[in-house]
């Protein structure tokens, strides 16, 4: 059920009208569950099994660590419910390495055994593992504090919040990932009267804009970053692919992130906040910490931090970098080019550390920062190569015929396309510089602009590129 | 929120009303390309019943059949494969004698969107206001007008391609080899397979419905023709539909020397020679059917 089809506004706005309906907090979450399990059960409803297999897991495991009467008891259920998560995820995506052609054939399974062996990627596994690590993590560490059973949280209603804050539908399929300690305390009677529809709107309307009008406008012109037809591309239409490819994933994945924010305002929750302008980052650290920060905060937390962060000297912590970037970009898909581009970062963030102290990357003046968010922007453009083609020769000949092509350039138009979509993610990293000097009138008119484009302007649709993860 | 909305509105009226007068479209490749698809999956509903479907990618919709128009239509879809014109004959109101099925792209998904999209209201009402995105516009106008203005292509062709340093010949020769190589490569096995299942089953549906379905195999270039790819997806179709005609590429190249537009699309005079060997196959299912 795709967010921008008209099956999924019409399951919305029958799950928002029961939602509100219903008197108390749990009825309420009853309603939600539901409709997410239905959600998820219309995109593959025999992978639900592998679902409901992380949810008792993390429930249980994360239970029995609250209420472990020592710490040795509760590091082992917190392990058990960290390795059977990684080991679903393992399994499930990564068994495509080695399986091929085997994995995710139509052939029917006659065993358990060739089922798991023939079954598909199940959808959103890569978050709901992640959340249910951050879960059991979380109150091993007492970042979370498990009610007591004398405060009405006994082990069926844990079970219950448990499996909405892993199954809850807007943020689902592909994330932002939320924390357990951020969502939990969330769970409650929430009011109609308590909703902020003017910001929901302009979420909404930001977010599918973004989606509909700038990343599927941009996704026809990209379209040629396949192989082999770039091989019919002139250096300069490469780059400009290139850079149109950092919009469009920008634009999709921001698209996404807003739309599923503001689906979860609607039914009252707070998700965190996604991209935070990542093409102002000035340094590869900075885009990190702008650039799906859901993901890089989780990684951060309950990876880099564990390892040793950068406690532990100057050989140890560039080692944990490399490791997380490493593990970060494998966490995209079972490829090795994913591999390849979580090390670009990890490389790039090496590399940078010497350099952080020094007078330009230090420097305020205008030409300055204009120069590291140039230099910062070329990097990260330079690695999705690795990203979108994810065979390594292909993407490795991408950026060959980049530095070298025979082909001259065609025509006008599709650049003029890039340019032009290309320049609307620009123009809102700028509309943020200038903020303050934006009136109230002129923000109005620009959802109204945004709207009327959104009825209009549409690209041909093309999915998510977050839901494949 | 109300401000917005009024905007938004406003726009779309005063939009409605210049392209509801204009009446033009200025599109990308693609979109010309879905704007053709949804035309042609439209007008099969309003169409009168014909005793013959074809269904197919572009290579189907480039064929023609002069004087069986009244027992012909073609649902060539362009980027598509036969089994979104499968399903759309499955979901018509009315049911072709014949569909002949093409078999040269089984790896493309069958594509639901575009057949809604093609059956919805605005669409059907409205299509010009559906069809001409207005930044999309206004970005070609501006490429078209640079390029109109640049007096020496400085690394930049006049459009429509071939590149500069190209004849029309050397730019055929360039994509063939690109043909060639992708046709290097085969269908991943789980793919294909999983591809002609869903043929099977829509076939199967089709022949529940009393329709006679023939399979056909187009013919591209012959330095195509036996490469690894096009092999696997002929022998596969063999293998998985024994009981089924198949119409093959060699029956319709019979004789002739075809050169493509770009290894797969025929050209006008491969056309005319592939529906001549395809005309006594053609003749017998019309005057068979005729009522």
């Amino acid at each position: 059920m795709n967010y921008s089809s008209l099956t999924f506004v019409a399951f919305f706005c029958l799950v928002f009208g029961g939602y509100h309906c219903v008197r108390t907090a749990g009825q309420q979450i009853a309603v939600l569950v539901l409709a997410s399990l239905a959600f998820y059960a219309w995109e593959s409803a025999p992978l639900l099994g592998v679902f409901l297999c992380a949810w008792l897991v993390t429930s249980l495991t994360s239970y029995a660590v609250s209420r472990s009467s020592s710490h040795a008891q509760a590091k082992c259920y917190a392990t058990l419910g960290v390795v059977v998560n990684l080991c679903l995820l393992g399994f499930f995506k990564y068994k495509f390495l080695w399986l091929g052609d085997v994995a995710g054939s139509t052939q029917i399974p006659a065993t358990l055994g060739e089922w798991l062996v023939l079954a598909p990627l199940p959808i959103g596994i890569s978050f709901y593992t992640f959340h249910g690590i951050s879960l059991v993590v979380d109150v091993y560490s007492k970042n979370y504090v498990l009610p007591q059973q004398g405060e009405g949280i006994g082990m069926g209603e844990h079970l219950r919040r448990t499996l909405l804050y892993l199954v809850f539908f807007p943020q689902l399929i592909a994330g932002p990932i939320i924390k357990a300690r951020d969502f939990f305390p969330q769970v409650g009677l929430k009011r109609l009267s308590d909703v902020d529809f003017v910001a929901c709107f302009r979420i909404l309307v930001l977010g599918y804009f973004l989606k509909t009008v700038v990343a599927d406008n941009l996704a026809e012109q990209t379209a040629w970053m396949a192989y082999p037809y770039f091989e019919r591309k002139s250096s300069l239409e490469l780059v400009l692919m290139l850079y149109g490819y950092s919009a469009q994933i920008f634009a999709d994945f921001a698209g996404y992130s807003l739309i599923a924010i503001g689906l979860a305002k609607l039914l009252g929750y707070r998700l965190p906040d996604n991209f935070n302008f990542p093409f102002l980052a000035v340094s590869v650290a900075d885009f990190w910490q702008r650039w799906h920060i859901s993901l890089s905060s989780w990684l951060r937390e309950y990876l880099y931090i564990p390892l040793g962060g950068n406690r532990k000297g100057w050989w140890r912590t560039n080692l944990n970098l490399i490791i997380v970037m490493l593990l970060g970009g494998l966490w995209h898909g079972a490829a090795w080019s994913f591999a390849i581009w979580g090390l670009w970062h990890g490389l790039g963030l090496v590399l940078e550390r010497p350099w952080l102290e020094s007078g330009l990357m230090r420097s305020e003046r205008p030409a300055a920062k204009l120069l590291r968010i140039f230099i910062v922007f070329n990097f990260v453009s330079f690695g999705w190569p690795f990203f979108r083609l994810q065979e390594i020769d292909q993407a490795s000949r991408y950026v060959q015929l980049i530095l070298h092509s025979d082909v001259k350039s065609g025509g006008l138009t599709p650049i003029s396309l890039i340019l032009v979509y290309g320049s609307v993610v620009a123009l809102y990293h700028l509309a943020h510089v200038y903020r303050e000097r934006v009136s109230a009138t002129m923000r109005d008119w620009a959802y109204g602009v945004m709207l009327f484009l959104i009825a209009t302007n549409q690209g041909p649709f093309s999915p998510f590129i977050y839901f494949q993860f | 929120m109300k401000t917005s909305i009024a905007v938004a509105l406003g726009l779309i009226v005063v939009y409605g009303a210049l392209t509801g007068l204009s009446n033009s479209g200025f599109e990308t490749l693609a979109q010309g390309y879905l704007r053709k698809n949804r035309n042609v999956i439209a007008a099969y509903a309003t169409t009168e019943p014909r005793q013959v479907v074809f269904a197919g990618s572009s290579l189907t919709a480039a064929l023609h059949f002069p004087g069986f128009e009244s027992c012909t239509y073609n649902l060539g879809l362009i980027g598509e494969s036969a089994l979104t014109g499968m399903d759309v004959v499955h979901r018509g109101h009315w049911k072709p004698n014949t569909v002949f099925v093409e078999i040269n792209f089984p790896e493309r998904e069958s594509n639901a969107a575009l057949i809604d999209s093609a059956n919805g209201w605005l669409a059907r009402h409205f299509p010009d206001f559906v069809y001409v995105p207005p930044v999309t516009y206004l970005a070609q106008l501006g490429g078209a007008a640079l390029q109109h203005f640049r007096a020496v292509p400085a690394g930049f062709a006049l459009e429509p391609t071939p590149a500069p340093g190209m004849g029309t010949g050397a730019a055929r020769e360039a994509e063939l080899a690109i043909q060639r190589e992708v046709s290097e490569t085969k269908l991943r096995a789980s793919v294909l397979k999983y591809k002609l299942a869903e043929f099977a089953k829509k076939i199967e549906a089709l022949q529940k419905n009393g329709l006679n379905v023939v399979l056909i195999e187009l013919p591209i270039h012959p330095q195509l023709e036996d490469a690894p790819r096009f092999w696997q997806i002929r022998d596969a179709f063999r293998q998985s539909f024994p009981d089924l005609r198949l119409v093959s590429a060699q029956e319709l190249a019979k004789g002739l020397v075809l050169k493509t537009t770009d290894g797969l699309h025929l050209t006008a005079e491969d056309l005319s020679g592939v529906l001549r060997n395809f005309l006594p196959e053609l003749q017998a299912v019309c005057a068979k059917q005729a009522p």
